[in-house]
């Protein structure tokens, strides 16, 4: 299937030499799943760069492909699904000097199994099936130090193993509970802590509040912030819902139909959203310091394999033009704004204009 | 420096549901049900053909003792110049009657109970559930053959019910959990609420339900039933008196037909009574991969997936270790 | 704890069901099963025989069932399971102390081997699932757990027995060597006791397989495996601290019934390998109506499987602490 969009600009290619070196960074990445009617793409030419110690917020829709993302960055996709084309690079810290970044798609063996959960931990979203029953979890933390260091005495993994625990909120004295003992909450900060052990540099989190209440996922993510600042990595968080990153996130990201739809600092993002989608995103939920009526999208996200031509948000947007349904737009820099904003989008909405930008209820625009 | 397809085992531990089946991988339970089908086919038709088509009555002696395959007599003669073919095909209606008696009685007890266990809960369900773990830790064969020891000279018929009364617990006990499972659905708890009798719901909610474990534990029992006949057979205490293929082996082992090497009378009926027995297998794996839907994808090994520009596919992810591959 | 309570509570009770079946049997029975033998024996039997067996079978005509079974249940206690009419005057306490320690050794080591072995077997057959060579394992598991028992003993008798002269045809041991713990008798034992355990192996270690593999393939799709894989842990750790570790749980916890399997065909097998141990026994108290020898049997074998579920309880007990714990989620 050929891409029916324009390619994408030259400043996405090359790295010029006067920026600070990031730490991963996702080259228009496809991915596709196996189906009778032959491969499915879910991810179509998605570029992302996440910066050493950043948060970068990856927002969408359920079925917008930022799991499928997450997962093939980390190389943990199934065997039904797999790259088709793109670049996934990681800086790591120490080789910062020699400039030569790991291709982590081409990674195999040893290589592959030493990179995963020292350069790239995950967090998951559903800690309750995350933890193996049956293994006391100061074991399974003890499990990720020795796959990497067979000579760490088993006393050196105690001893991590609760500095971690103690660290996320659990308390070393559950080294030895099971995670049937353990609250949702205290399995996802147990999680956490999991992640976080051999001091990764890169921290991918997958819904990782979903599953729990308000409360307990307010305080999870203040954990995640304070950690994040305290130890130094870099943060992938992906989350349907957009307001989670409003007090967390450096930069977000938001994602619809396989592909980037707008990437800004947050503060540009919600203050001045260009895409139409990030707009509708951001009026669907209440907040404190504005007092309006809530909208919904009208229409529903497409499904993979069925994505309309040109921009996957056409059909329910308000803006669309003629060229929106024949071509999608590339990735494009809004100079205007700043030189870290980007919107993906023929007829962005300018940056005073911020309302009215989305049908109310109705599917589909001419 | 191109990506090598180290080891080739797609990640075997990543079972994440595909969006869509592939129609390579649905063949699989196909295979397997269709094999089955057919094989447990054959041997249906034998059974209800058999003693029409048998070129000899199974019960005639003649004076071609112990006879190697010939034109003659295809599977050769025992030890009193029977036929041995004939006793295959006449044979197959009894072993196979058993089975399925045994398999129909058995089920529709542990049908019986474990649903009632499962649905009425409280006391009646402990004191069932109780009942079938009895039944099912009580060794069968022994009490099996006890009670065929007491029943001596009776029917096929009674063999089949002395089997089903040892064989019914194990299914009775996936029943009732299965049922206790589905009680809590919305759907009973909304017929339960319209006021729909006892009976009804049981019958028309439930049992629907649960109709393809009813089925894998009808086939389960079956198997079960036709080997412990011919256990039972084998050691003298089925019904000599009617052909069955238990039957055919008690009288080798009589005669000694194992030392002597008299292949042609033991070998057919044990190899029938496993095919008979792998076609229920079959068809019970079918349904086992149709119930439970992660075991019906299977990875292919090496995908060779054309990609875009040559980048990286699935069959460059190695497998998950670290030095298994080069 | 109170997971054990409850079990050895359920085995009592099983326990107790299984000897009041026994008890039941002879009376339930169509004829009175003392005058059957009598007649059967043409009026042959000693006085002391009659004596004995109406006590065995409390058929004191003048109690009341009642009464008869207490009566029963007090010559349990007292280890008396009456005289056995094949080895008259021999009691069939006796009888079964010289068969049990060859049914259990045998027997007891055939089922611990193709336990392990089929269920090794099955977490490789469901971790390298989808090469043709590995799945061609199912069908080939199907079709051996198929064969009936005592088919495959007697084909493994003439082939290697009677053919090859590989093994012996009959018996524990040599004839010849005496009973004692030298190696002469131990590895006469050992000798004749290769080929009737590996029939029993051959013929029960597919249906263990089929179960492994099964529950291996449903626990792969589980979050916690790829949680492991993602942390980089090694194949090895994965395949046998993660995944087999929760598939083999079912089995333990569904042991009963396989026991179930492995002690019938335990039995045929000793029968067509003329091995003396209980099953052989048996054979020969069938053959010979000898009904207190038959229920003694199968009141041994009743224990002995309770015995064995028991171990099988402890070690699930053992590998999943939310049973030790009584969790119920």
């Amino acid at each position: 299937m050929t891409p029916d969009r324009l390619p994408a600009p030259a400043t996405a290619a090359a790295r010029p030499a006067a920026e600070p070196v990031p730490a991963l960074e996702i080259r228009d990445l496809w991915v596709s799943y196996n189906s009778p009617a032959g491969d499915v793409p879910v991810v179509r030419g998605v570029s992302l760069t996440l910066g050493r110690g950043q948060l970068v917020g990856l927002a969408g829709e359920s079925g917008c492909g930022k799991s499928t993302l997450a997962h093939a960055a980390a190389r943990l996709l199934p065997g039904s699904g797999h790259v088709t084309s793109g670049q996934v690079l990681y800086w790591p810290l120490a080789a910062e000097a020699a400039g030569e970044p790991v291709d982590v798609l081409r990674l195999t063996g040893e290589q592959l199994r030493q990179f995963r959960w020292r350069s790239l931990a995950m967090v998951f979203q559903s800690a309750m099936n995350s933890l193996n029953p049956v293994l006391p979890i100061g074991a399974q933390i003890a499990d990720a130090i020795r796959a990497h260091d067979r000579t760490v005495s088993r006393k050196a993994c105690r001893e991590r193993g609760a500095e971690l625990l103690d660290l996320v909120g659990v308390g070393a004295g559950r080294l030895r509970s099971y995670p049937h003992e353990l609250s949702g909450g205290m399995r996802q900060r147990t999680m956490l802590a999991m992640a976080l052990v051999l001091n990764p540099e890169i921290v991918i989190m997958d819904e990782p509040t979903t599953a729990l209440d308000v409360v307990v996922q307010r305080e999870i993510l203040d954990e995640i912030r304070a950690l994040q600042q305290r130890l130094g990595f870099a943060v992938l968080f992906i989350t349907h819902d957009l307001s989670l990153l409003l007090d967390l996130a450096d930069r977000v990201a938001v994602m619809y139909g396989g592909l980037l739809m707008e990437e800004a600092p947050v503060t540009a993002l919600v203050g001045e959203p260009a895409h139409p989608y990030t707009s509708a995103l951001l009026h669907s939920f209440p907040t404190i310091d504005r007092q309006e009526r809530l909208v919904s999208i009208g229409g529903a996200p497409p499904a993979a394999g069925s994505y309309p031509p040109g921009c996957p948000f056409h059909p329910r947007c308000a803006r669309a033009l003629d060229t929106c349904s024949i071509k999608m737009p590339a990735l494009t820099v809004r100079h205007a704004v700043g030189s870290a904003c980007s919107v993906a989008c023929w007829n962005p909405i300018p940056p005073a204009q911020v309302v009215g930008a989305v049908l109310e209820g109705e599917p589909g625009a001419s | 420096m191109t990506a090598t397809a180290a080891g080739g085992e797609a990640i075997a531990g990543l079972n994440l549901e595909p969006l869509e089946p592939s129609r390579r991988r649905l063949a699989r339970p196909r295979g397997k049900s269709l094999a089955g089908l057919i094989l447990l086919g054959v041997f249906v038709i034998i059974a209800i053909v058999g003693p029409y088509v048998a070129p000899y009555d199974p019960s005639a002696t003649s004076g071609a003792i112990l006879q190697p395959p010939s034109a003659a007599h295809l599977l050769g003669t025992t030890q009193t110049g029977q036929d041995v073919l004939s006793q295959l095909l006449v044979g197959c209606r009894v072993t196979l009657l058993i089975g399925v008696v045994a398999g129909l009685v058995a089920t529709s007890l542990a049908v019986l109970i474990g649903v009632t266990a499962g649905y009425l809960g409280g006391i009646a369900d402990e004191g069932l559930s109780a009942m079938s773990n009895i039944f099912l830790v009580l060794p069968a064969l022994p009490l099996v053959i006890v009670l065929a020891g007491y029943l001596r000279g009776a029917g096929p018929l009674s063999v089949a019910v002395v089997i089903s009364v040892t064989g019914w617990a194990f299914g009775a006990r996936v029943l009732r959990a299965q049922t206790l499972s589905i009680r809590e659905r919305d759907f009973i708890k909304a017929a339960r609420l319209k006021g729909e009798s006892v009976l009804r719901i049981v019958v028309l909610e439930i049992l629907p339900n649960e109709l393809g474990i009813v089925i894998s534990a009808l086939l389960l029992t079956t198997v079960f039933a036709i080997l412990t006949a011919a256990s039972l057979a084998f050691l003298g205490l089925g019904s000599l008196s009617s052909w069955s293929w238990g039957t055919m082996l008690y009288w080798a082992q009589n005669a000694e037909a194992f030392t002597i090497g008299a292949w042609w009378w033991y070998v057919p009926p044990g190899i029938c009574i496993a095919l008979v027995g792998t076609a229920l297998g079959l068809l019970n794996l079918a349904i086992d991969e149709r119930l439970n839907p992660r075991l019906r994808y299977a990875q292919p090994v090496r995908r060779r997936a054309a990609t875009a520009q040559g980048g990286p596919t699935a069959a460059d992810v190695p497998a998950l270790t670290s030095g298994a591959e080069a | 704890m109170r997971f054990f309570a409850r079990r050895i509570g359920f085995y009592v009770v099983a326990l107790w069901a299984a000897l009041t079946i026994n008890f039941l049997i002879p009376h339930l029975m169509p004829g009175n099963p003392v005058q059957l033998l009598i007649s059967r024996f043409h009026g042959q039997l000693a006085e002391a025989a009659v004596r004995g067996l109406e006590k065995t079978f409390g058929l004191h005509t003048n109690q009341s069932l009642v009464a008869q079974y207490w009566g029963y249940l007090e010559q349990l206690a007292h280890g008396n399971l009456g005289l056995s009419i094949t080895y008259f005057p021999a009691s069939v306490s006796s009888e079964l102390r010289a068969s049990l320690p060859w049914t259990i050794g045998m027997v007891g080591t055939a089922t611990v081997v193709s336990f392990l072995l089929g269920t090794l077997a099955g977490i490789f057959a469901g971790w390298r699932r989808g090469s043709r060579t590995v799945d061609a394992i199912v069908p080939v598991s199907t079709f051996l757990s198929s064969v009936p028992y005592f088919w495959m003993g007697l084909l493994a008798l003439t082939v290697f027995g009677v053919s090859l002269r590989w093994f012996p045809l009959a018996g524990g041991s040599s004839q010849g060597i005496p009973v004692g713990f030298d190696p002469a008798f131990i590895g006469s034992v050992l000798y004749h006791a290769i080929l009737p355990a590996a029939t029993i192996i051959v013929s029960s270690a597919g249906g263990w397989l089929l179960v492994m593999r099964n529950m291996t393939v449903t626990t792969m799709s589980e979050d916690y495996i790829t949680v492991a894989v993602a942390k980089g842990l090694t194949e090895r750790r994965i395949m046998f601290a993660y995944a087999a570790r929760n598939a083999i749980l079912p089995s333990l916890s569904s042991f009963a019934l396989s026991l179930g399997f492995i002690v019938s065909g335990a039995i045929v097998t000793e029968i067509v390998f003329s091995y003396p141990g209980v099953g052989y026994i048996l054979f020969n108290a069938v053959g010979n109506d000898d009904y207190p020898l038959m229920q003694g049997i199968f009141l041994v074998i009743t224990l002995a499987v309770l015995v064995a579920n028991l171990l099988a309880d402890v070690l699930y007990a053992a590998l999943d602490p939310r049973i030790r714990q009584g969790v119920t989620s």
